[in-house]
């Protein structure tokens, strides 16, 4: 259980945490999607390659999560998983796969308008990494 | 950071550190300790720090934590040397308020009310990923997001004389397609007309009581007639609009801006890109109008049908519309003199006085209408602006009750509860669409909207006009 849903007033966020960044990225967008459906429903059956670009490491974390969720907001694509292929400081590549989203096997839990910044920077613990992030619902 | 009470309604926060003005929250002691516990009046003080801006950061009575700005924050900044900041309005841009009151009474939809509940919620498309009965190309979303309500009203939505009747006639006259992205236009294109989900609602309801008779009555409401108040925003478009500017202020902050927080990126007001971002806003913002115009058409639509009645029989007629998310340039006397600012009014509403050039004729001696929505189990209330909001908050007030229980709490608390009996043996039907969205939006999950309504009358940034009680709801 590598990230945890906490709690905001008006919002919603996850705790995410991982040995190292391309595993925290990883979690951080399996939590993103099981806010919206169960993930263990969707198929893997498309794959992309995604480039995404940062100002730093946590601006890189938001900025693909924001990516994966246009995938879905604006091209209905469902995603199962997102494996790190590359990263460094100001750019990462990421192979993902999912599915189509299809009403009549998916239940949505959550619509999320948005990624935020609110959650502040990417933080070192004694086990790895670890980041907050605060989505707009 | 010390809290100083002024009076029964009026908090404050001394100017000190990076702040450039104090700021001043409206609240009561019932209402304001839920607040202390949560980070909202640091992000308050924080949008003190921000370049530019005028006399106080204000938090209304229903202050609740937000990221960046608080929800239920009002300020102002100079148009010539402050800032125009994406999360001083929010992702859903222009989430907002409409409310019809028709000649039905309570005799006339009291056999119909479930019937009524669920045709609404099956011809009005709610809840994720529903998309609209509208179909419009790139250029038709174009011309709504250049027309707003009047795009909708033209296209046989409602009334012709509706636009009389809605904040800014329903248009913001700086909207400019130019400055949208691919992207949110390829995320509102198939959302027009369509509720979505949260805290987004419609509410059929009864005018209960009356406290300003005259005011009511130019308002076009009585007590015992049927209404129906609509809550929703500009949908995709307006989230994707706020998420491209704030990606890039962020990326491009004006040099000597220190931010305390990187939600509260901002643009001077004056500059290409803030330019271009109040452009974009106000295409979304027009959106949200021409949205809702559709949506109260498609509810009243549902009522003829259910109840096998006539346009004349049903007699709705839109009280108002107003915008809770928004930023305008508006003319306010400051302790500087009468200027121009640019007014970030995130989770507020306006409250303009009577008099007031934005008011149409028949609003003119009672003030502008201002519409509170409550949870499902409470109330909802009318207010009119005054003279007082437009001295001490710029023309503003509250929105809403304002959550006290995040969504996580709520699920947590409501387990083992029947929340849609609970509400139906108290005469409200409630149909939501999304899986989790009855125990989110629990009444107890909201502060008390009566306390947050008074605190808003006692201190005269609004006035109490009538209540309105919910008897069917329905959640996206």
């Amino acid at each position: 259980m590598p990230f945890e849903v906490i709690d905001h007033t008006a919002d919603m966020g996850i705790r995410v945490w991982g040995p190292d960044l391309p595993s925290l990225f990883t979690e951080a967008a399996r939590g993103m999607f099981e806010q919206i459906t169960d993930v263990k429903r969707i198929t893997a059956s498309r794959t992309r390659t995604l480039v995404i670009e940062g100002t730093d490491e946590t601006d890189l974390l938001i900025n693909m999560l924001r990516e994966l969720l246009y995938l879905f907001t604006g091209k209905g694509l469902l995603v199962k998983s997102a494996a790190i292929q590359s990263i460094s400081g100001a750019a990462l590549t990421l192979r993902i796969a999912g599915e189509k989203y299809d009403p009549e096997r998916h239940a949505i839990r959550n619509e999320i308008k948005a990624v935020t910044y609110a959650g502040g920077d990417i933080r070192k613990t004694p086990e790895g990494l670890e980041a907050i992030i605060i989505f707009d619902i | 950071m010390e809290l100083l009470q002024i009076d029964d309604y009026r908090w404050e926060i001394k100017k000190a550190g990076a702040m450039n003005v104090p700021a001043r929250i409206y609240s009561s002691t019932a209402l304001i300790e839920a607040v202390k516990q949560e980070e909202a009046f640091k992000q308050l003080v924080n949008v003190a720090q921000l370049p530019g801006i005028v006399d106080a950061a204000l938090a209304m009575p229903d202050i609740h934590w937000g990221y960046g700005f608080p929800i239920g924050g009002v300020a102002a900044f100079d148009c010539d040397t402050g800032i125009i900041s994406p999360g001083g309005v929010g992702y859903d841009i222009n989430c907002g308020v409409r409310l019809s009151c028709t000649k039905l009474t309570r005799k006339d939809v009291e056999g119909s009310l479930e019937t009524l509940a669920v045709a609404m919620q099956k011809q009005i498309p709610s809840g994720v990923g529903q998309k609209g009965a509208i179909r419009l190309t790139n250029s038709e979303l174009k011309k709504v997001m250049k027309q707003g309500s009047q795009w909708a009203i033209n296209q046989g939505y409602g009334d012709a004389s509706d636009g009389t009747r809605i904040e800014d006639g329903g248009c913001m006259p700086n909207a400019d397609p130019d400055a949208v992205s691919q992207r949110a236009m390829e995320r509102g294109r198939p959302q027009l007309g369509t509720l979505g989900s949260g805290n987004h609602f419609i509410e059929i309801g009864l005018v209960e009581n009356v406290f300003d008779p005259a005011a009511a009555d130019a308002f076009g409401i009585a007590e015992g007639f049927v209404t129906v108040l609509l809550h929703t925003g500009s949908r995709g478009l307006g989230h994707q609009v706020c998420d491209d500017f704030l990606s890039s202020m962020t990326r491009r902050q004006p040099k000597g801006i220190r931010l305390p927080d990187r939600q509260l990126a901002c643009a001077m007001f004056r500059s290409p890109e803030g330019e271009q971002y109040f452009h974009a806003m106000a295409c979304a913002a027009n959106f949200a109008w021409a949205n809702r115009q559709v949506l109260m058409h498609m509810a009243m639509d549902v009522f003829m049908d259910v109840l096998g009645i006539s346009p004349r029989d049903l007699g709705a007629r839109l009280v108002y519309d107003v915008c809770h998310n928004i930023a305008k340039t508006e003319h306010h006397e400051t302790a500087g003199g009468r200027r121009m600012v640019c007014v970030h009014r995130k989770g507020a509403t306006r409250s303009f006085a009577p008099g007031s050039s934005q008011l149409c004729d028949q609003y003119k001696a009672a003030g502008q209408p201002v519409l509170i929505p409550g949870d499902m189990g409470t109330a909802s209330y009318v207010l009119a602006g005054t003279e007082n909001a437009m001295k001490e908050t710029f023309g503003s007030t509250c929105h809403g009750a304002g959550r006290v229980l995040s969504r996580k709490a709520a699920v947590k608390a409501s387990r083992g509860r029947r929340l849609r009996e609970e509400l139906e043996s108290r005469g409200i039907f409630v149909r939501a669409t999304g899986k989790q969205t009855m125990a989110e939006e629990m009444p107890e999950a909201y502060k008390d909207v009566a306390e947050v309504v008074r605190v808003a009358h006692g201190s005269g940034i609004s006035r109490k006009v009538a209540k309105l009680r919910p008897i069917a709801v329905i959640k996206g």
